[in-house]
């Protein structure tokens, strides 16, 4: 289990240099000086001003060495390098930033299974009826709406109307109220939906009758050994869900100003400060990437059959 | 659901077949016929209607839904219908542009490797997953902050970001398809590669990807509101509904139905092209054929 | 048909229908079926598939598919109790404790990422009421009785081969020691080598727990190895039933004569097999009259019109016939 795991991450480390190669690449090709961006829009300069701000910059080295080193900084020194804008160092602004953006992603991925997977298992208990149409038009709905249209409407009624819960900031566990639910409505649908099918498939299966026939509880059948089975294309649904649900994160901290990783990106973006987008997209690049390789290592917990293959038990020959 | 189709002869998999299935959908024919609806009013609106779009009339600033302004004023008096109408064109043309563009070179690149193989193959796959290490909106808006904001630069860095996902699904149906029975068949039968391709690959992989792209159009407008409204897509003071949603935000405790009516037609555009994908998947899906 | 209740009974079934809905047409599964079973007795239920035999069992048990059932009629008297009538407790506490099944299909009948140790205590737990230990040492030896030793009892279900998972089933069937199994097809979907194993376990334990049991089949050398008494079932009814001697030596009933005259003669040479010309009836449209009239050779005009009563003609053995066939000759109907 655990070479599986050091497996893994092995194959993280390739595949993040590529990634940051092309980001580095990427962002060479941008318009315009990012010395006259560090030197700031309204100042008034020299040319002499520019050059010395393009040495400090390093830009006047040719691109590969500039790659490297850059390389070189951020995989053996954890260094991105400093803000164009802020001057200050990109690493501490996201090392500040991503304990809080990990926090709503959390938030975000317990809601879509809490409620998601229950919604799921009912719906397909109660297939064909009033109850299954009806959650599963809800959760299209869910997958339709834009998650900005509804934290605003939420905001609308729960803030500005009601008063009840605040609408910015990320001071308690009140703040992230909102944003979380904004945030995994689009996933509670996709896990529903899948949650249904699944559980479908395996409802009709006979080994869910032949528990049946020993005289287990309909919860115990349903629950205990239905719902095992229907787990693993619903934890395939979830890594693409959380992958999906990472990217609207950045959308949903800008609403609710709260200070993560994601309100940093759109933020640098708008202020052309690259060292820091590109930090912050490695950073996030990186988290998807665990997120994965959980999402893989839960298969391993759920199924047997898949645990088998990478823990090496050997399959017995067949003994009559 | 889907009854007894009176036409038995139509070849799986062609026009008329799929026509036929989808056209028994609820679901599907109110999602074709908003959408049509929506691209209808939405050329001729500036003719039709009685105020134009971009018109500032301060007096009107923040005014509610009446007969004259059905659906009220923005912030600076701008006829709300008249903006929601006309923005239409952005959602719909970089949904479907960026979608096009998308799942061309996604075809292209999944052919070539899933036909090739070997090292073609492997180099394009791991080039695919460095891109598929970043969620889609994200890399989205790297490339934004690459290109710049705008419509064309917009409909080119969401195309950018959809092709892995075209690419990996052409790349399998075509491994699938290569191995199966029936192509070595036709190949022991002689039946020359274009006829192959033609005959046998493409309404084959054909199916999947139908659904992928109507998705994609979805999925793809919705990303362009959400790019446009945190300002990395298309500017206001164009009418485009994420963008208007931002600007409303800035006023939403003095105007709050401003933000109501962008909204809704961004959900009813996607929940439209959800209901049609919906539908197009149940009907090539095999196990439903009666 | 009147058979009398007699107090050796365990089992007595009246006039059971069954009906599903499939494609908005209704099914006719199992019509008015009657039978009685005394203790330690074992039917047979003889048939082609889709003749309802699955439907009984199913029905006995109170499994059918709850989204496909549409109707289940008539009385099923366990044990003084109708089955029928109980509340979804009382069956739960009936269920693998009282009447237990076998499946057809091993590869389908074990939950893939439970150990056959886990699935076998269940059982234990839920109606002995034992702890986890207690019931797991139960359960690893119920599995050594059918043949599963112990250092491999918790392993999972696709580790072992399609005879061992059927042990694994039989053994989770019998945990519990209840009185009444049914065995739906036990050995159909095995190696005809392990087979004859399989049967020879399932027989080992009834003949030592003195179970009851009834075993389908469409096999009839299942049955003459197995059984007391034969029912033979045709579109979802008994079209004979009797002890295996009279069905098998003084089989009246045209089908299942024909049934008897498909198998090959190992001392004749023929060319061809002989199979019963035409098909089963569509369970969707059954005629009023006698449901085997299409494809019996001794077809009168009655058994068209009417349908057909199963008459008492020699003690126990029953048949639904109108002309009774019997060596040599053909015996007008009584009616």
């Amino acid at each position: 289990m655990i070479k599986y795991i050091l497996k893994r991450l092995l194959i993280m480390v390739p595949i993040l240099i590529s990634a940051a190669i092309l980001i580095f690449s990427l962002m060479n090709f941008v318009p315009g000086d990012p010395a006259l961006i560090a030197l700031g829009e309204n100042a008034s300069y020299t040319e002499a001003d520019v050059a010395a701000m393009q040495a400090h910059l390093g830009l006047d080295q040719p691109f590969i060495v500039r790659l490297a080193s850059y390389l070189k900084g951020v995989f053996l020194h954890l260094d991105f390098g400093n803000s164009y804008t802020r001057g200050t160092s990109v690493r501490l602004e996201l090392a500040d930033r991503f304990p809080t953006t990990v926090f709503l992603a959390c938030c975000c991925v317990l809601l879509i299974l809490l409620v998601g997977i229950p919604v799921g298992v009912r719906a397909a208990v109660k297939a064909n009826t009033f109850e299954d149409r009806l959650s599963m038009f809800l959760t299209l709905l869910g997958n339709c709406i834009p998650s900005f249209w509804l934290a605003l409407m939420l905001t609308l009624l729960f803030s500005l109307t009601l008063g009840w819960l605040p609408s910015s900031g990320a001071k308690s566990l009140k703040y992230f109220i909102l944003p979380a639910i904004s945030g995994a409505a689009g996933g509670i649908a996709g896990i529903a939906r899948q949650t249904r099918a699944s559980m479908l498939e395996v409802i009709r299966s006979d080994f869910v009758t032949a528990a049946r026939s020993k005289g287990l509880s309909e919860r115990s059948v349903i629950y205990g050994h239905a719902l095992s089975n229907a787990l693993i294309p619903i934890i395939t649904v979830s890594g693409q869900q959380l992958g999906r649900m990472m990217g609207g994160i950045a959308i949903i901290e800008t609403i609710f100003s709260i200070p993560g990783l994601g309100s940093f990106l759109v933020s640098s973006i708008k202020l052309r400060d690259y060292p820091s987008v590109q930090g912050c997209v490695l950073y996030i690049a990186f988290t998807v990437s665990i997120i994965m390789l959980l999402t893989d290592l839960l298969y391993a917990f759920v199924d047997p059959r898949f645990k088998a293959q990478y823990v090496g038990t050997k399959k017995r020959g067949s003994t009559k | 659901m889907t009854g007894k189709y009176e036409n038995k002869n139509l070849k799986p998999g062609s026009f008329p077949y799929i026509w036929e299935r989808i056209s028994h959908n609820t679901g599907a024919m109110v999602g074709i016929a908003v959408i049509c609806l929506i691209i209808v009013l939405s050329i001729f609106s500036p003719y039709i209607l009685k105020h134009n779009y971009s018109t500032i009339n301060l007096s009107n600033a923040g005014a509610l839904p009446s007969l004259d302004h059905p659906f009220g004023c923005d912030e600076v008096g701008r006829d709300i219908l008249a903006r929601v109408l006309y923005g239409a064109r952005y959602t719909l043309s970089i949904g479907l542009l960026s979608t096009l563009f998308a799942s061309v070179v996604g075809i292209f690149l999944g052919s070539v490797a899933g036909y090739f193989g070997g090292v073609v193959d492997m180099f394009l796959m791991r080039f695919l997953d460095i891109f598929q290490a970043f969620p889609q909106l994200l890399l989205a808006m790297t490339l934004v902050a690459i290109f710049g904001t705008g419509l064309d630069k917009c409909i080119l860095a969401l195309g950018i970001s959809n092709i892995p996902g075209y690419a990996r699904m052409t790349r399998a149906n075509v491994l699938n398809i290569r191995s199966n029975e029936y192509i070595e068949a036709a190949v022991s039968i002689k039946c020359s590669t274009w006829r192959i391709i033609t005959k046998h690959v493409v309404p084959n992989a054909f199916s999947p990807l139908i659904i992928a792209m109507a998705m994609g159009i979805a999925n793809s407008g919705l990303a362009a509101s959400a790019l446009s409204f945190v300002g990395l897509g298309i500017q206001p003071p164009k009418p485009e509904w994420g963008a208007m949603l931002a600007s409303a935000r800035n006023y939403i405790r003095a105007y709050p139905h401003t933000v109501i009516f962008p909204g809704s037609f961004i959900m009813l555009t996607v929940l439209s092209f959800n209901l049609i994908g919906d539908a197009l998947r149940d009907a090539m899906d095999p196990k439903l054929r009666d | 048909m009147d058979m009398e209740m007699n107090t050796n009974n365990l089992l007595s079934v009246r006039h059971l229908t069954v009906e599903y809905t499939s494609g908005g047409k209704t099914v006719h599964a199992v019509n008015g079926l009657s039978f009685d079973m005394d203790k330690g007795e074992t039917l047979g239920l003889v048939g082609e598939t889709g003749a309802g035999k699955t439907s009984i069992a199913r029905a006995i048990m109170r499994i059918l598919p709850d989204h496909a059932t549409k109707s289940v009629a008539g009385k099923i008297i366990f044990k003084g109790r109708d089955i029928l009538q109980l509340s979804n407790m009382e069956m739960q506490a009936v269920r693998g404790s009282q009447i237990s099944m076998i499946f057809q299909d091993p590869m389908t009948a074990l939950n893939p990422v439970r150990t056959v140790v886990s699935q076998v205590a269940e059982g234990l737990k839920l109606h002995h009421k034992l702890t986890k230990a207690d019931a797991t040492n139960a359960a690893i030896d119920m599995l050594e009785t059918v043949g599963i030793p112990e250092d491999r009892s918790g392993e999972y279900p696709h580790q072992f081969s399609g005879g061992m998972k059927q042990r694994v089933v039989i053994a989770m069937a019998l945990a519990c020691n209840p009185e009444f199994l049914i065995a739906d097809e036990p050995t159909t979907a095995l190696d005809v080598t392990i087979q004859a194993q399989v049967l020879s376990l399932i027989k080992r334990l009834r003949d030592e727990r003195g179970t009851s049991m009834i075993l389908i089949t469409h096999d009839l050398g299942v049955v003459a190895d197995t059984c007391d008494k034969v029912a033979v079932i045709y579109a979802g009814q008994i079209i004979e039933y009797g002890s295996k001697e009279d069905i098998f030596d003084r089989a009246s009933h045209p089908y299942t004569k024909g049934l008897f005259s498909t198998l090959p003669d190992i001392n004749k040479r023929t060319d061809r097999l002989s199979p019963i010309k035409g098909l089963p009836p569509d369970p969707t449209q059954l005629s009023k009259g006698c449901s085997f009239q299409p494809r019996c050779p001794y077809a009168i005009g009655r058994c068209c019109d009417e349908a057909v009563e199963l008459t008492e003609f020699t003690p126990g053995h029953y048949t639904r016939c109108c002309n009774i066939v019997i060596e040599g000759g053909v015996v007008e109907c009584p009616h």
